[in-house]
Parts: C-alpha cells; sequence; structure tokens
C-alpha cells in the first residue's frame, strides 16, 4: 500500500489536472434529490450529447450541494473557467447548454443559477445564494464537489488526513479524549456523548469487537444519512475506521436500509476501492491496526433502525428490539460487544481529529459542567420538506433557530401563506407550532420544546395543514411500522390510530381526550423499545400546541382547514419502493 | 462472586442464584409477579410488560438508585441488595392498561359475563354474551392463564376502549393440533420454544405490529414445515390458541404425575383425567428430571390407545386348540394356568416380560420363571442388543450412564453412532440439538441421512459394519498425532502398552479403503473429538449387524478413554436401548444372563439366601434364541407379557412361526394381537396408567408410576397374575399386598436401588449408583482396561434376491424436492416423491439414469421416488420418509398403539426397480 504521503501527492496530481486539463470538467448531482428529479436521464443525456458533439470532457456524478431544489444540478467548469452551476436541467435542455455554454461559450442560458469562483459581475456568485450562505459545511463538505467514486478525489480534499494521523499519532485512548472534549453527540436521535459511548466498548478484551453504522433512516422526510452515503461514503468510512481504531473494534458493519441502491452502490464502491488502496483490512498505514467493513441490508422495517433491532436484523432475524441489560457494549451483534453510531455521527470523526476538539467544540452550542449544560456542538444537517419554498440538505451550525432555517434558508412557505406546523425528528419526533420559530437548534431546548432534533428531518405545513390529520398520519405510520413484539406498543398503537381516526372524522368526543392520553402514557411507561416509549411523543406535542385544531374536531365536529373532509388513507405499505424489490427479486 | 445472592421482594428477604432474573428468583421463591411471556427455562423475551416492577439497587458509590421507569422483572438481573417492589399504584395501573389493550383483541365473555360466578359445569347460557366471545368458545376456559392474570390484576372489566375480534377461521387441518388465532395474545412462547427447546424452528411469527400472528412460514402445513409433534407449543400456550384436538373441550377432574414407559428417556407427566376416567391429556413436568418439561409425539399424541374400547376386557382361555375363545374368570384362568405350567417346570418354560413393564412386574416376573418354574429362560422383548448395555457396563464398570442426558447440552463435542434420536429417544435428541446451537460440534455417524444428522458439523456415512474400525481408525490417529489424554492413559489404565500395540494393525489407509471414508475425514473427526475438553458418544447401534455389536462398543469405548472423557462432567458414554424400562427390567434380573442386581450364576447363593429356595444354575435363553430353541423342541412353553409389536430386529416371521410349535402359550396384553391369536390362554393387562411402580430410565433414574385411571374392565397387574400363579401353584412366597412390597424386595436385593422408597423415588432424583458401594460423587479408584480389536474381514450384504441394503430415515422436512401438501378441511394429502440414493456404479450396472424413477421393494414395505446417483458406498440406497406422512397416517392405522410402536429402521434387505 502506498504511505499517506504518496498517496495524497498522487490524489493532488490528479486533482490538479482535472482543475487544469484543458477539458471541461462536468458535473452532475445524482443524490437521490437528484435522481428524483430526473438526474439519471440527463447524465445518459450528456454523455450521449458529447459523443454526437465529439467533444472530449471529464463527467462525473457528484453528490448532492444540498440545494435540492435546484435539482437536477449540472455543474460545468470550462478549462481555466469558474464552476458554473445550470438547475432544473431537464433532458429537453441539455443539449442547448452544450451548445451554448461549452461550445458556444455563452452566459446567457435561463437555467444558469449562479457561479463559484471569482466573483464578477456576469455571473451571480452561488455563494450568496441563502441555501449556500447559511450553510457551515462540516460532514457535508465535500458533497457536491467530489465524486463519491473516485478515493483519488477524496484524498485530494485532505481525506484519510485524519485517519493517518490517528493511527500513526495517537493511542485510542487519546482519540476517544479527542472525541469527548469535542462535545460530539450522537446524531442519531438520543444525542448520547460518542466519546463516552465508545469508552463502553474500548474496555472490552474480546479479541472481535463490532463497530456499527446505523443507515437505516427511516424517517419520512430525513435523508441526511443518505445524503452522506451517496455524496461523500469515503468520509463517513474513514470515520468508521477511526472509530474502530479507537475502540479496538476489529470489524465494522454499514447498514442501509434495503431498497436504497444509491447509497448502498456507493458505499460498497467506496468499500471496495478502500480495500484496493490497503485503507481498510489488514496493517492500515503500516500500523498494524486491522479493520475489516461490511455493508449488511435491513429487511423491510423501521424497528431495524432501533440498536437491538439492528443487531437482530444483522444477524438475519426478525428486527425485533432486544432487552437491556446486557447491553449492546458487552452482548451485541453475534454476542460479541458491539457499538452502534449514526452515519452522521461518525462523518463529523475526520474533521474534528484534523482541526482538533477544540475547533469543534466552539461551533454550535457550547456546553457548561458546572451549570450542567451538555451542549450541543457542531453543525446539525438539515433536511428541510414539506410546504416549503426551498427544500433542501442544509448543514447548519447547531443553535441557529428555527426562524433562520425556515425563512432565511427555506424561504418560507412555498404556498406563501402562513407557516403553521413544523414537524421535526421523524414520526416520534414532535410537532411544534409557529411560536416556536425561536427555539435554537440544541438537542435539549428541542426535547423541553417537546419536539426532538433526532435525525434532523423538518417538515413545514402551512394554515392549510390540518394538524389533527397530520397527528392520524404520523401514528399510522408508527402503528404500521411497531415490530409487534412488546405488547403497549404493539396494542397500543393500534387504539391511538384508533382514536385519531375517529378525531379526524369528527367521530369523537371528549372521552377519547383522556383516553389517548391514558393508553399513550402507558405505552411510553412500558414499552420495550423506543418506538413505543416515544410513540406518544408527537401526539402530546401536538396536543399542547394545537389544541384548538382538536377541540374543533371533538365540539365543533369540523375540521378547521377543511383538509380532513378528504377519506382517510392510511399506509397499507410505508415503503413501496422496498416491498415491490422484495416481491419481484427476493425468493 | 458468589453463587447466591440476596435480595428482597417487597421487604421480603430472598436468596437465589447468582445470574437469574427478577421473574425466575421469585418463582422459585413462590412468589407470585404476574407473566404471560416469560416461561420457566426459556429465555426472557421482554415482551408482556406484564411483569413490571419497581427496582432500587446499589449504584457504584454504594447509595441506592433507582432503575428509571419500571423495567420487566423477566429481564433484569437480580444483583445483591436489590429491592424489587411487585405491586403499588403505578405498577398496577400499568399492568391494567395493557392487559386493558390485551382484552380488546381477546374474547373474554369468560370474565364478563354477569353469571360467571353463579356459573355451574353444565350449564348452557349462550345468551349473556354476544357469538364468538363466549366462555365455551375457549378450549381452555378455567385453563386460561390470562383469566388469571386478569383476577389477580382485579380489573373492572370497564374499559372503553374499543373490542374486536379477529375473526380469523380455525385452523384444524393439521394432526393432532387446533390454532384458534382468535386467541391468540402474541406471547411468542410456542415459536421460542420450537427454536429455543426443541431447535426445528416449526412455528414463526407471521407479519408485525397489530397484525403479528403465529403461523408457518409460508402458510405450509406442519406436516411439511419441520414440525416434530411434539406439543411443546401447546404446553406453553397461555391462552387456548393451540391445543390438542381430541379431548379439546374435557375437563380435568383429576391430575395425577406419572412417567412415561413408551423410551427409556422416562418423561415425567401429568396426566390429566376427565369424569368419564379417560385420559384426556399429558402435560409434561417442567420439574422433570429427564425431560424438563419436554416430550414427543409419542407420550404428548400418542398415548390414547389407553382409553380405548378395543381393550381387551378379560380373561379369555381356548382349550385344545378350539377356534374360538371362551371368556372366563380370573380364577377359572389362573387355576387352568396353574395347572397347565407344572407340567412344564425346568427348561421347557420362557418368560417373556415387557420393556414397558415396571420393575416389580419384571422382578416378579423373573422370580416366577426362576423360583416356580425353576428355568432361566427370562428376558424382556426389547432385549436384542443386549450387548448395547450389558457389555458397555461390563467394560466401564457402571451400571449406567456417568452423566445425565442434559449434561450433554454442555458437552463440546457429541458423536453419534448410529443413532436416530427422533423416533426413538426423541428427548435426548434436545440437548444434543441445544449442544450444537451453542457451538458444540456434532459428530454423526450413520448410513441413513437421519433428521439429526441435519445439525451435524460433520456428517461421515461409513460403509456398513465398519463402525468399529472407523472409530479404531480415529484412535490411530489419535495416537499418530499424540492427541490422546496422556495423564489419564497413565494413571487410570492398566493396559496402555498392548492397547499401542494392537493399534498398529490400523492403518488408516487400509481403513480409509475398509470404511469407504477418505483419511482426511477420519483425521478431522479424531481431531475434533480428541482435541475438545468434553466429548460424549451417544450409541444405539441400530443399523449395525448382530456380530459387529460387540467390537463396535468396544471401539466406542476405547475412544472414549484414549481422549479421557471418561469421569468428566459433559463427557462420556451414553448407550441407548429400544424399551421404556429395559434398564430396570436387568437391573432387577429379568435377563437370561444374570441374577437380580447383575448377580453371575455362580454366586446364585446370596439370591437364594433371600429366597429361600434353588435356582437352576445354567444362564437361560433370551428373546434372540427363542425361536431357534422353540424350533428345536427344547422349549415348549412360553408366556408372554406384553408388548409384541414392540418386538424389533427379530426375524418377526420366523418368530410368529415359532409359536405355533409351543405346547402351550400364554400372552399378556391390552391389545390383540398376532400372538394372541394363536395363543392358548390370553389375559388382559394393565396400561401404565393404571399401574403403580418403578421404572428406571437409561440414565439410571428410577421414577415412580402413578395410577390414573382405575381399571376399567377385568384387567390385572402382571406381578399380581404371576403371583397368584405361583400361589395357585402352592408357593406362598409371592403372597405380596402391593406393588411397594415388591419394591421393597428388590430394594434389599439389588445394591444399587438400596435406600429407595416410592416417596424418595417420587419426590426426589434418584439416580441409582454408578457402582455398588460408590456414591455418587465419590471418586472411582478404579483404573481401566482397553479393549483390543481385531480386524476381522467385513462380511458383505449377500441376497440374491434382495441384492442392496436400504438406509431408510425420517425427516421433518424435506429440503431436496418438493412437497405438495392438499388441505383439505380435516385432513391432509401429502403428495411426495422421495429422492432415493443410489451409488453411481451400482446405477450404472441396473441402467438407472439420474433423475429415473425407480422402487424400492423390501419384504415390507415399496417406495417409489427418483434416482439421485449419489450414495458414496455400493451396496446401499438410502431415502427418507417424511416423518410428517407418518403422522398424518396414523389416524388411518390399524394398531392402535400404531403411534408410540414406531422405531428407529435398521438397515433392510431391499431390491430396485426402474420403472
Amino acid at each position: 500500500m502506498l504511505p499517506y504521503k504518496d498517496l495524497k501527492e498522487l490524489a493532488d496530481d490528479k486533482w490538479l489536472e482535472l482543475n487544469s486539463s484543458d477539458k471541461p470538467w462536468i458535473r452532475i448531482g445524482t443524490a437521490i434529490c437528484g435522481k428524483a428529479a430526473g438526474a439519471d436521464h440527463v447524465f445518459d443525456k450528456i454523455t450521449s450529447v458529447l459523443k454526437t458533439l465529439k467533444l472530449d470532457a471529464n463527467v462525473d456524478e457528484v453528490g448532492c450541494l444540498g440545494i435540492c431544489f435546484t435539482e437536477p444540478l449540472l455543474d460545468i467548469k470550462l478549462p481555466g473557467g469558474k464552476r458554473v452551476f445550470f438547475q432544473n436541467v431537464s433532458v429537453e435542455i441539455v443539449e442547448s447548454i452544450i451548445q451554448d455554454y461549452i461550445v458556444n461559450q455563452n452566459i446567457d442560458h435561463p437555467n444558469i443559477l449562479g457561479a463559484i469562483g471569482e466573483k464578477d459581475n456576469k455571473l451571480p456568485d452561488l455563494n450568496d445564494l441563502p441555501g449556500i450562505k447559511y450553510q457551515n459545511k462540516i460532514a457535508l463538505s465535500n458533497a457536491g464537489n467530489i465524486s463519491p467514486y473516485d478515493l483519488y478525489q477524496y484524498v485530494s480534499q485532505d481525506g484519510y488526513l485524519a485517519l493517518n494521523k490517528v493511527l500513526n499519532q495517537m493511542q485510542p485512548e487519546e482519540v476517544i479524549k479527542e472525541i469527548s472534549e469535542s462535545g460530539l453527540r450522537g446524531r442519531g436521535g438520543a444525542a448520547f456523548p460518542t466519546g463516552f459511548k465508545w469508552s463502553f466498548l474500548i474496555k472490552s478484551s474480546n479479541p472481535t469487537k463490532y463497530i456499527l453504522c446505523n443507515c437505516e433512516e427511516g424517517d419520512p422526510g430525513a435523508y441526511n444519512d443518505k445524503g452522506i452515503l451517496e455524496s461523500d461514503p469515503f468520509k463517513l468510512l474513514e470515520g468508521l475506521t477511526i472509530a474502530g481504531y479507537a475502540t479496538g473494534a476489529s470489524n465494522g458493519i454499514i447498514f442501509i436500509r434495503h431498497g436504497h441502491d444509491g447509497p448502498i452502490g456507493r458505499m460498497e464502491n467506496a468499500i471496495k476501492k478502500a480495500y484496493e488502496f490497503g485503507l481498510l483490512g489488514k496493517n492500515i498505514f503500516e500500523s498494524g491496526f486491522n479493520f475489516d467493513v461490511e455493508v449488511s441490508l435491513t429487511g423491510e422495517s423501521y424497528v431495524a433502525g432501533e440498536e437491538s433491532a439492528l443487531m437482530e436484523s444483522i444477524e438475519g432475524k426478525r428486527s425485533q428490539p432486544r432487552f437491556r441489560p446486557p447491553f449492546p457494549a458487552q452482548f451485541g451483534v453475534w454476542g460479541k460487544p458491539s457499538n452502534i453510531n449514526n452515519v452522521k455521527t461518525l462523518t463529523y470523526v475526520p474533521d474534528i481529529i484534523s482541526n482538533g476538539s477544540n475547533w469543534f467544540s466552539n461551533i454550535g452550542v457550547k456546553g457548561d459542567k458546572e451549570k450542567k449544560i451538555a451542549g450541543s456542538t457542531g453543525t446539525a444537517i438539515i433536511c428541510l420538506s414539506g410546504n416549503i419554498k426551498f427544500p433542501g440538505l442544509y448543514e447548519v451550525s447547531m443553535g441557529v433557530s428555527l426562524r433562520e432555517i425556515i425563512n432565511d434558508i427555506g424561504g418560507g412557505t412555498a404556498s406563501g401563506k402562513k407557516l403553521k406546523v413544523l414537524q421535526t425528528g421523524g414520526p416520534l419526533g414532535g410537532v411544534l407550532g409557529y411560536d416556536s420559530l425561536d427555539i435554537h437548534l440544541d438537542f435539549d431546548e428541542m426535547k423541553r420544546a417537546g419536539a426532538i432534533l433526532g435525525s434532523g428531518g423538518i417538515i413545514v405545513g402551512d394554515e392549510d395543514t390540518c394538524v389533527v390529520d397530520l397527528t392520524r398520519v404520523l401514528v399510522a405510520f408508527c402503528q404500521y411500522e411497531s415490530c409487534g413484539k412488546c405488547f403497549p406498543c404493539r396494542l397500543g398503537m393500534e387504539h391511538i390510530l384508533e382514536i385519531t381516526e375517529r378525531m379526524v372524522k369528527c367521530e369523537s368526543s371528549s372521552k377519547d381526550l383522556e383516553l389517548i392520553k391514558n393508553v399513550g402514557e402507558n405505552m411510553e411507561k412500558a414499552s420495550l423499545c423506543g418506538h413505543g416509549q416515544l410513540g406518544y411523543g408527537p401526539i402530546r406535542s401536538a396536543l399542547k400546541y394545537f389544541e384548538s385544531d382538536f377541540n374543533s374536531h371533538i365540539f365543533d365536529k369540523k375540521c378547521p382547514t377543511g383538509s380532513c373532509d378528504e377519506p382517510i388513507i392510511s399506509p397499507k405499505n410505508t415503503r413501496p419502493y422496498a416491498t415491490r424489490e422484495i416481491e419481484t427479486g427476493g425468493n | 462472586m458468589s453463587d447466591e445472592i440476596t435480595f428482597s421482594i417487597d421487604g421480603e428477604e430472598i436468596k437465589a442464584k447468582n445470574g437469574s432474573n427478577i421473574l425466575q428468583a421469585a418463582i422459585d421463591s413462590k412468589k407470585y409477579i404476574p407473566y404471560l411471556c416469560y416461561y420457566p427455562g426459556m429465555k426472557s423475551f421482554g415482551a408482556c410488560r406484564m411483569c413490571v416492577v419497581e427496582v432500587e439497587q446499589v449504584g457504584p458509590d454504594g447509595n441506592y438508585r433507582s432503575i428509571p421507569g419500571t423495567p420487566a422483572a423477566c429481564t433484569t438481573p437480580i444483583n445483591e441488595g436489590m429491592k424489587v417492589i411487585t405491586k403499588n399504584t403505578n405498577i398496577n395501573s400499568t399492568r391494567k392498561g395493557i392487559m386493558d389493550l390485551l382484552l380488546t383483541e381477546h374474547p373474554h365473555g369468560c370474565l364478563t359475563c354477569h353469571r360467571v360466578e353463579l356459573c355451574g359445569p353444565s350449564d348452557v347460557c349462550l345468551r349473556h354474551v354476544s357469538v364468538n366471545d363466549r366462555c365455551v368458545t375457549c378450549p381452555k376456559n378455567e385453563r386460561c392463564e390470562l383469566k388469571d392474570t386478569v383476577r389477580y390484576l382485579e380489573m373492572d372489566m370497564d374499559s372503553p376502549l374499543t373490542y374486536n375480534n379477529r375473526n380469523i377461521p380455525l385452523q384444524t387441518a393439521d394432526p393432532f393440533w387446533e390454532m384458534d388465532m382468535n386467541l391468540c395474545i402474541a406471547c411468542v412462547r410456542c415459536v421460542r420454544v420450537c427454536d429455543e427447546v426443541r431447535g426445528d424452528s416449526a412455528i414463526t411469527l407471521l407479519e408485525r405490529s397489530g397484525r403479528t400472528l403465529i403461523g408457518t412460514a409460508k402458510g405450509s402445513s406442519l406436516i411439511e414445515s419441520g414440525c416434530e409433534f411434539c406439543g411443546a407449543c401447546i404446553d406453553v400456550c397461555p391462552t387456548g390458541a393451540l391445543v390438542e384436538r381430541k379431548y379439546k373441550w374435557d375437563k380435568a377432574v383429576k391430575k395425577v404425575s406419572s412417567v412415561c414407559n413408551m423410551c427409556p428417556v422416562g418423561c415425567k407427566l401429568t396426566l390429566e383425567v376427565d369424569k368419564r376416567n379417560r385420559m384426556i391429556r399429558t402435560i409434561p413436568d417442567l420439574n422433570g428430571f429427564s425431560n424438563h418439561g419436554q416430550a414427543c409425539f409419542k407420550s404428548k399424541f400418542g398415548l390414547d390407545f389407553v382409553n380405548s374400547e378395543k381393550r381387551i376386557a378379560n380373561p379369555m382361555i381356548r382349550k385344545n386348540n378350539e377356534a374360538k375363545f371362551k371368556n372366563v374368570s380370573w380364577y377359572e384362568a389362573i387355576d387352568y394356568i396353574a395347572n397347565k405350567l407344572n407340567k412344564y417346570v425346568g427348561n421347557e418354560f420362557a418368560l417373556i416380560g415387557s420393556a414397558d413393564g415396571t420393575n416389580e412386574d419384571n422382578y416378579v416376573a423373573q422370580k416366577f420363571s426362576r423360583v416356580i418354574m425353576q428355568s432361566n429362560n427370562i428376558d424382556v422383548s426389547t432385549n436384542n442388543k443386549p450387548e448395547i448395555s450389558d457389555l458397555t457396563r461390563e467394560l466401564t464398570g457402571y451400571l449406567r450412564p456417568e452423566n445425565t442426558i442434559w449434561d450433554i447440552e454442555k458437552s463440546e463435542v457429541v458423536m453419534l453412532v448410529s443413532t436416530d434420536l427422533l423416533i426413538e429417544n426423541n428427548v435426548v435428541g434436545l440437548p444434543v440439538k441445544k449442544a450444537v446451537k451453542n457451538g458444540s460440534k456434532l459428530i454423526v455417524i450413520d448410513q441413513r441421512d437421519t433428521e439429526i444428522s441435519k445439525h451435524a458439523t460433520m456428517f461421515i456415512k461409513v460403509k456398513p459394519d465398519t463402525e468399529q474400525y472407523f472409530i479404531a481408525g480415529m484412535i490411530r490417529v489419535i495416537f499418530d498425532e499424540s492427541l490422546d489424554d496422556h495423564d489419564f492413559l497413565y494413571n487410570r489404565v492398566n493396559n496402555i502398552t498392548d492397547f499401542r500395540n494392537s493399534i498398529w494393525q490400523f492403518d488408516v489407509l487400509k481403513i480409509q479403503e475398509i470404511t469407504g471414508v477418505s483419511l482426511e475425514i477420519i483425521k478431522s473427526a479424531a481431531r475434533l473429538f480428541a482435541k475438545s475438553t468434553s466429548s460424549s458418544i451417544i450409541y444405539a447401534l441400530e443399523t449395525i449387524s448382530d456380530h459387529i455389536l460387540k467390537d463396535s462398543i468396544k471401539s466406542i469405548y476405547n475412544l472414549s478413554i484414549v481422549s479421557g472423557n471418561i469421569n468428566k462432567k459433559h463427557g462420556g458414554l451414553y448407550p441407548l436401548n429400544t424399551g421404556g424400562n429395559e434398564k430396570g427390567s436387568k437391573d432387577v434380573g429379568c435377563s437370561p444372563k444374570y441374577l437380580p442386581g447383575y448377580i453371575d450364576y455362580s454366586k446364585k447363593d446370596i439370591i437364594e439366601k433371600i429366597w429361600k429356595c434353588k435356582i437352576p444354575e445354567l444362564k437361560g435363553k433370551g428373546i434372540k434364541e427363542l425361536s431357534k430353541f422353540i424350533n428345536n423342541g427344547t422349549i415348549k412353553c412360553l408366556y408372554f407379557v406384553g408388548d409384541f409389536p414392540r418386538l424389533s430386529g427379530l426375524e418377526f416371521k420366523e418368530f410368529l412361526y415359532s409359536l405355533n410349535k409351543l405346547e402351550f402359550l400364554i400372552v399378556e396384553d391390552s391389545f390383540n394381537t398376532d400372538l394372541t391369536e394363536i395363543a392358548d390362554v390370553v389375559l388382559p393387562a394393565t396400561t401404565f396408567v393404571e399401574q403403580l411402580g418403578s421404572i428406571t430410565n437409561l440414565e439410571g433414574l428410577v421414577q415412580l408410576i402413578s395410577p390414573a385411571l382405575g381399571l376399567k374392565n377385568d384387567e390385572e397387574h402382571t406381578w399380581k397374575i404371576l403371583s397368584n400363579i405361583a400361589m395357585a401353584m402352592g408357593n406362598d412366597d409371592f403372597n405380596y399386598k402391593n406393588a411397594e412390597e415388591v419394591f421393597a424386595e428388590i430394594v434389599q436385593l439389588v445394591d444399587s436401588y438400596s435406600g429407595f422408597t416410592y416417596d424418595l423415588i417420587s419426590s426426589q432424583n434418584c439416580r441409582i449408583n454408578i457402582k455398588p458401594g460408590y456414591l455418587e460423587n465419590e471418586k472411582l479408584a478404579d483404573k481401566f482396561n482397553l479393549s483390543i480389536i481385531s480386524m476381522d474381514e467385513v462380511k458383505m450384504h449377500i441376497n440374491n434376491d434382495f441384492p442392496f441394503l436400504l438406509a431408510l430415515s425420517n425427516i421433518l422436512h424435506d429440503t431436496e424436492n418438493d412437497i405438495t401438501v392438499i388441505n383439505n378441511k380435516h385432513s391432509r394429502d401429502i403428495n411426495r416423491t422421495p429422492i432415493i440414493h443410489i451409488n453411481h456404479d451400482d446405477a450404472v450396472k441396473q441402467f438407472i439414469n439420474d433423475g429415473d424413477f425407480i422402487e424400492i421393494i423390501t419384504e415390507k414395505l415399496k417406495i417409489k421416488g427418483k434416482a439421485s446417483l449419489d450414495y458414496p458406498h455400493q451396496g446401499l440406497i438410502s431415502t427418507q420418509l417424511l416423518f410428517g406422512s407418518m403422522i398424518n397416517d396414523h389416524d388411518n392405522g390399524t394398531s392402535e398403539r400404531r403411534l408410540v410402536n414406531n422405531k428407529s429402521e435398521s438397515l433392510i434387505s431391499a431390491k430396485l426397480l426402474k420403472l
């Protein structure tokens, strides 16, 4: 294998060549947002147009810059020129863009969004776009800029610098200390201090230890884990390897939801490449550290994202949670000590190591031990969707207020009507009202408000949204996705759904308010895993912020927005895509 | 860490085993915490949340801190000083809340009906609750754990939640088993017991969330899903969701703890009896020492024969070869027999005891034969491989296996020699499967593709009758590679040098040729066996020819010694036999070779002193030689007890034919058989549900059989009949008042039973001593002798009519080919074409191609199937029958005892026909 210095030199050469070559460099965003907008077809069209025009160009698929509303986003850098971005590119206009810009070098194409490079008056600077300007990219720093398939491009952006440093200059304990001091908290939802979590695993002397990376990400409206896997899989891989070294783990497993072909393919490719370059396997960077990584897929289950259900799933069993104790750090996958981290958490690790814990802890909300404030350092990756003008994947510093995110970055509601509701943290998260826009992105502050930051999804609703119906949809999701193991969740979810359906149909009475509370609180208290324990959360917060919506359904027998007049559609299947795969392809 | 932990439940101090959870500790100390999904003996599951408690424990700083929330008692391990509160308002409301939810899906008219307090056993009150909610729709009314829990919780039953009946049709197509998913609470005990304890995984969870229910994968029938019809799922079901079909609605008025005598495991059962004096259910006892709450298809569904109307009701005599039997009184019958038997005193008389008979029955039988009839021709009917127990005992000096069958669970390597644990000794298979599940290695040596071989690490098909050489080859490898237990051999073995010299003849290359097993496999089997810290060998030697038995046992014994696996916890030898009480019968002297307590004829004066009479000094004739000596006229009179169809391994036809030559045949049985047809006197026998007595299982565990049913007709116990005959023949020494008195005499006579009483064996774990005079834990000072065998030529199977040997076995599910099961409403038709494995060279000779339809023909059966040219050895064909077909055919069977009479097959002579 190449020593890091040689690898970096080689990568830098290649990067320079890409940037200064006499060929145009075309990058197109083919993350899930791009693909949804038709980027695959655009990509095919580009290659065919280049062929017919006999143009020679470097074409790369890249991830997502975060401004998903502009997808498919085409990024063309002419030799010696700036990066010019074309938004909402369709197959029909590909030829005109290439003709216009690459062949004729005109810069008046109507789809031009902006440019990155030396500022001039001809084109707007992309960095002035709110969706880019307000971002503070750490985990997603490479997203949209480099090809997720090319390890050289990642290394040229200082990739594997941290791993090299860790393996050659640091002891595992030092790495854990560094992570602890950075204040990094788990981004999966529970916000557990990562350094502390790692310290459980290092204590075990078992020669086989697993470090698991959870990319189940089943929350509707959350796509940041998938975004990282699609945009910059090597960074996650580096973070995972560092975590492996710090905890003394021998194996890493990246657990991805079945059916997400994009993230799965790119991750598997990244692992293959890393093995080729000796960045996984035996004796990484001649340090004597061995580490193996593989990808494992879930079946069709939301609960598979729960850490112990995830381990069951990896073992090939029904994804049902285990009880604790024993905790994963003693008895995890295949009975071996294990540690589970979210994709985002691990992706921060290389930058924390390269730039130091101090740098990271100065971003976001600083903790204070004396005042017993845990703090929320670093950035949050927000998936903004729903009724919003500029939906996207935005990485912002912790401590930013929801108002800034919704208004400044998101540009307010898409309908232009008044904002009414924010649904945060996935279906087990919470529902916030308009008056909570001054809440800051802080794990503890959000929790106090009755919502959670959770996976980072924020779904926006305007004043035409009926919160009772929204609650019903959330409950329907949770009910459908209950694994069916523990009684309170299996049966409680059914009854809560039944009651909310009654409410939506305006067939409910005031007794139901008490009933839903009793059932919900019992479920919260007695359930085996987070699914049942958190399942009542969204209802409680909805009742807290939108009591009038409920009262109107129960007492006035009418829906304030009129949206409940339509027939109820409950999920027959929360993952149509994944199921289709199983039905046709599986045995 | 100490073994015992002191903690408190509701303020009361409790001591419990370290490592157990709160719930198990509470159960052990007779404290009740409600639970629905937990089941003793299985892993905790933590689903029902009914056992939630509040817990305070000592934290790292030494102060008490409470575990947040309400943890489940079944998943919280106990620790020193822990304080558990099992009931207070908070806990109760949580439990009630969950129960409220549960009852919205479970019909509960049995709890809400306003007449429930007034309800009598025969009340019909169909108008008080809605149709599908009635107590009469539940077969487990008043046997329901859910109902008990509701009552414990003192529920108000006024929850505003909506009730929803699932309205799922009953599933009644499978044999013996009915499933009503309207009553299921998804506690998953059944799925867990099937997977965790039985190792079968025949049933599984379907769907998720509120739709979670139990079923088979892909909705197949139990016949094809791998079910072994052990009924464990029914036993653990807390509600009426899973029940036995027959007597489904019948209520027990009496429950009796007894022991199944259908195989040598001796499963402790609770027999339920209804008001019509029928045995309606058997429930394996969780505290059973040998079965740990488990049973098999025989004891769960096969024992219904005891209720049969077809049982022989009274004594019958057929004088002067008349065509018809005449019903007579006992008085007349005994008188007649006594008169007749007077003529045959001496070697002309033989007595065959029942292999299921109690120790008392068989003790009196052998005493009768030896004292009254002056004949040592006494045996039990299943004793067709006497070498297995006798030679093992002679070699090791142990009267029983050193360790219990559940010690196998912790054995690192288990080796099965020609043993199919599905049909016979079924429960022995459980610790084997569990061991494999926990990472132990299983070596299976067999020609048949047995069910247990699917769990094997190494499945070795040796050529027939070369097992002894294969094992000798393993021993050779062990010495060659110095894997033997040097210390053990040096300290505890006498003739190690001689043995080492003898082992040189077993050249591994030669053994490779003889056994047809490659050198590499011999080597790796040897390494696997010898390198482990504890290895057990289980051997029934079902496919091994009689003349090879001795050498096979010697080889097995040598392997165990050489690898130092004798006198070791979780290791050692497990000889298996077939008869339910074959071991006990031999212990009490029902054997042609030994007097009670395995006393040699040379020391017969010991017995004579107690019996106060002379006994003949020549060894008697056993069951195997019986036909020969009847045919040559030596034996003229036979008293045959019991279980005719269980005669196994004998040349059946020949035996039956020879019986015609007898002058006088007395048959004692509970059913008419081919034997009763030709008998002169037929006596009605009791079955184990009517008997009181002791039986001894394969581990040497002595247990008490207690009568559950009273006598229906004129049946009588064997010991009583024989005593009456003896007294009629003028001997007062047989004047036993009851079975206990017989047992007292056995205890006096047989050293290894000394100290045992009925009280003791019905409550305590009473295993007979390893060796007379040695107590269980005493270290044996003895030295062992290795047994030297020599290499002889292997006898080939030569039979012109049936040139092949068929290796036949039963499997639970067929992975090799498709099974079509047509589900009719009340029965299932199975359509399956088995694959017949045949050696390529043999096939070529018979012009059979791969995939051809061929038929196997033996004397008894014909099997059509598809040829697969992959059997490793010439001269052998192998095929598998579906276990489920056998179960399915049960109802169509002619014999009442069909199910319990199933046995493992040895190699059968067969020919092939190309279709």
